[in-house]
């Protein structure tokens, strides 16, 4: 078998043919900043100490550091299985998902400072890998246990954007690196032999614009709630210093509030936002600055090779390119006939638009009624000095569930509050008006980055 | 009978409902122990069940929340689930 299988046909080959460029960095993370020359003969060599591996299913706890990257990179050439883990999962938390009974070893990298000290453990002597390079993300799992599905090089890759302005971007990494999202941005910034600028983990929005302005990042992609985050936590002065090219939002609804901020802040930034999740992969991209996508894209298939239908009100997506992922039957969305996969994400037609109106797994049922919380919090966040809001279910021994918000405002809390309950009594039937409503300094994020919702993120 | 239980029971129960009044923008009436929580106060099925939440935070239970759903009429009722009865 070809031990180069992965990167034989996929673009990453091209990566090690093509020249090798000396103007830039290819990682700038907060222990070592490292150019392509170097970086890449990192790969190489990684990849002879760790060709015993080469039949085996690897797990590698990935950190946002240049050293991760280097090792997953010489895994992946090697054919090796690998599952990417988050790095801050405890044995008891590896146990609990059963995840080191599929392993043959561990590869992690105690010192940060480079990839040569790193640490193989080993935990059986047979292989367990199937030769073809399957990586497995454990995706965030926002209600309940992560949920593993499977990848390939190819999978991951296809999404790259090439050529162009894709070209010599510098990619702030704003994702878990472990997750789907995170992985299309080090693909983006590996492939187009751009930058990848990785922060410290828990950097405030203020430490974040210093490190986007000091490593000259031309490019982000977030969840639209990292945006907001970036947008009230900083002022516009210090947003319009950056010289951003690049805006790419995802993994949540974008609303228009937010895409016009967005160009306020950023003018000269072109503004995508893309429609995905860890078991489709990247569905379509939405460029015009307007919220929802054109109607039209049910007509005809995107050019990331999907086709796209409405029924009940629900988006159902079907890849052209076959199977999206090599995912295991178990861990698909909900398979309809015809490859047709239903997303769970409610859309509703507006003018020559859908927009998107709710996750149906979102809907708070308060006494039978219906209640989506994407609508109460778009209305909610019409109000003047309202900066982010999360509409959440508060279990109800009466009625099942009631509705509550918290808000997030830069002044005068008790007014909004009650400018909240005057907006959403005049506009809401009675069971969507939140009953509780908290402002509150920040919104809580999933370690996707997404809102959490859902009665386990109340407070 | 602790006097001064029963009364602040009473008082935090009222002080809840006169918010649920508020917040939807009317005017508390009047509230004794005899007075009959039904539809005539201008409250919605859905307030009460706000009440029952609101007085969950204050108390820390909610006896509605347990095998059998208890009788309440009066607020005298309501109050007998969270301490003594004034």
């Amino acid at each position: 078998m070809n031990r180069l299988a992965p990167f034989e046909s996929g673009p990453a080959r091209r990566l090690f043919e093509s020249l090798i460029p000396t103007d830039r960095p290819a990682f700038i993370d907060p222990a070592w900043t490292v150019d392509w020359e170097c970086w890449i003969e990192s790969v190489g060599r990684l990849r002879g100490e760790l060709g015993p591996l080469r039949d085996c299913r690897v797990g590698l706890p990935v950190r946002p550091n240049a050293a991760v990257y280097a090792i997953l990179t010489a895994l992946g050439t090697l054919g090796v299985d690998i599952c990417l883990l988050d790095a801050r999962w405890t044995e008891d938390t590896l146990a609990r998902l059963n995840i080191l009974d599929g392993l043959d070893a561990v590869v992690d990298i105690p010192d940060l400072r480079g990839p040569d000290g790193f640490a193989i453990r080993e935990l059986r002597t047979t292989g367990r890998g199937s030769g073809r390079g399957v990586i497995t993300i454990y995706t965030s799992g926002s209600t309940g246990l992560p949920k593993a599905v499977a990848h390939d090089w190819n999978s991951l890759t296809r999404p790259v954007r090439r050529g162009g302005a894709s070209r010599n971007q510098r990619w702030l990494l704003t994702y878990r690196p472990q997750l789907y999202a995170g992985l299309q941005v080090f693909f983006q910034a590996l492939l187009q032999q751009g930058t990848l600028v990785l922060p410290e983990p828990e950097a405030s929005p203020g430490e974040l614009v210093d490190l986007m302005g000091r490593a000259a990042v031309t490019a982000v992609s977030a969840t639209p709630s990292y945006w907001r985050r970036l947008l009230m936590h900083v002022g516009l002065p210090r947003l319009n210093a950056l010289n951003l090219e690049q805006i790419t939002l995802g993994g949540e609804v974008t609303d228009q509030t937010l895409l016009d901020s967005l160009k306020r802040a950023f003018p000269a930034a072109r503004i995508v936002h893309i429609y995905a999740t860890s078991e489709l992969g990247r569905c379509f991209s939405v460029k015009d600055g307007l919220e929802g996508f054109p109607a039209s894209f049910l007509e005809n298939c995107s050019e990331d090779g999907v086709s796209l239908k409405v029924e009940d009100g629900e988006l159902l997506a079907r890849s052209l390119n076959g199977d999206l992922t090599a995912r295991p039957p178990s861990s698909t969305g909900d398979p309809k006939a015809g490859g047709w996969v239903a997303t769970g994400d409610l859309v509703q037609p507006r003018g020559d638009r859908y927009v998107f109106i709710g996750r149906k797994s979102d809907i708070i049922n308060v006494g039978g009624n219906k209640v989506q919380p994407l609508r109460v919090e778009q209305l909610i966040l019409t109000i003047p000095g309202v900066r982010d809001v999360r509409v959440f279910p508060r279990k109800s021994s009466l009625v099942g569930q009631m509705v509550a918000c918290e808000f997030v405002v830069r002044d005068g809390p008790a007014a909004v509050e009650r400018e909240i309950g005057r907006v959403c009594r005049e506009a809401l039937s009675s069971h969507e008006v939140p009953r509780f409503v908290t402002a509150v300094s920040t919104i809580g994020l999933s370690v996707a980055g997404k809102k959490l919702r859902g009665s386990h993120a109340e407070h | 009978m602790d006097q001064t239980a029963t009364v602040s029971t009473l008082e935090k129960i009222v002080s809840e409902f006169d918010l649920v009044f508020r917040n939807k923008g009317m005017v508390s009436p009047s509230m004794s122990p005899d007075t009959v929580l039904d539809g005539s106060l201008g409250l919605e099925s859905l307030d009460f069940a706000e009440v029952v939440l609101r007085l969950e935070q204050v108390f820390g239970v909610d006896p509605f929340g347990q095998d059998t759903i208890p009788e309440v009429r009066t607020l005298s009722d309501l109050c007998s689930l969270y301490g003594p009865v004034p």
